[in-house]
């Protein structure tokens, strides 16, 4: 009893390591993309956006018409990458307060990119034109969705091997 | 892990690598082309070995993380040959239009010392068709987001072949 009792007890201490680890990640991942936002303008985040720019050039096409602007200033990333990243930061956020068990079907994951593909279709390829609202909104449930799963992934089958 | 075992990832970051350089494409390398290339290099791993079983999730992080590193090199190494190629590319090309954006904010000195290696980047691109500096943030960038993708990209190819395999059975 004593053993099952601390081998659950140093479970959840990974867990919540595992999970506050992936959370700053994510986070840092956010601010970057959001500094100049974030910090309303600072100097030292527009002397820093051609660099960062440069960096987030790899994951997204940064097509100018695609872009939030909050406070004055576009996020690094369009609206579609913003929402997949938010949402995979809310989610990692919830997550790490509520110490769930996360177990995710792959047909919710199915859903998820199946509507993501359909608003890329609708927008770029059927109206031909694009609409941010359904792009972010698109893109933070496939980010939460997405994060749960490799979380689930993660956990399930790496952490919980790894202590048995 | 045999020295044979490095092939699917290979081929596939390989293959991630070229499709990733066709314009248009660039931008979705990371979050489709490349997890998608770790989701081949186990499916092609396990049809090469004739492997029918359950695929362990070491599996899914060493496929996934090495189909992602080497996509990342090949993508960096086919960045640094068309740079070398044709002397230019995305940054240079944009920095005119960064630079007159940020003296726009009235900076001062902060701006200058920026610029100044910004400057000398795209200088040494322009002259010589290589930068030290510019190949080394490229290979980090790359190295970084695409192993990330590329291990987010195995574990959800293991879950999808693992719900497979489970069906078929």
């Amino acid at each position: 009893m004593y053993s099952l009792r601390s081998n659950s007890f140093s479970m959840s201490k990974h867990k919540i390591y595992f999970r506050l680890f992936i959370f700053l990640l994510i986070g840092a991942w956010c601010i970057g993309f959001s500094l100049k936002s974030l910090s309303g303008g600072s100097a030292l985040s527009l002397v820093s956006s051609p660099i960062l720019n440069l960096f987030y050039h790899n994951v997204c096409h940064q097509a100018d018409h695609k872009l939030i602007i909050v406070n004055g200033f576009s996020l690094l990333v369009c609206a579609r990458c913003s929402g997949i990243y938010l949402g995979a930061l809310i989610t990692s956020v919830f997550v790490l307060i509520s110490l769930w068990n996360i177990k995710v079907s792959l047909i919710l994951f199915k859903f998820a990119l199946i509507i993501l593909v359909a608003d890329v279709i609708i927008n770029n390829i059927i109206f031909n034109d694009y609409n941010k609202l359904s792009a972010f909104f698109t893109g933070l449930f496939f980010g939460a969705v997405c994060f749960l799963m490799v979380i689930s992934i993660i956990e399930n089958y790496i952490l919980i091997k790894k202590q048995l | 892990m045999t020295s044979k075992k490095y092939v699917s990832p290979m081929v596939c970051g390989f293959g991630a690598a070229v499709l990733s350089i066709i314009p248009g494409f660039k931008a979705f390398a990371c979050c489709l082309i490349v997890p998608f290339a770790a989701f081949f290099s186990l499916s092609l791993d396990r049809r090469i070995n004739k492997i029918s079983g359950k695929v362990s999730s070491r599996q899914a992080v060493t496929f996934g993380l090495l189909t992602g590193l080497f996509s990342a090199l090949f993508a960096t190494a086919f960045d640094i040959l068309l740079t070398f190629l044709t002397h230019t590319n995305d940054f240079t090309s944009s920095l005119p239009q960064t630079e007159a954006l940020l003296r726009s904010y009235n900076l001062g000195t902060l701006l200058e010392q920026s610029m100044h290696i910004l400057k000398k980047m795209a200088k040494d691109i322009n002259n010589y068709g290589f930068s030290t500096l510019y190949t080394i943030s490229m290979l980090m960038s790359n190295l970084i987001i695409n192993s990330v993708f590329g291990l987010i990209g195995g574990l959800l190819g293991t879950s999808y072949i693992n719900k497979r395999n489970k069906m078929t059975l």
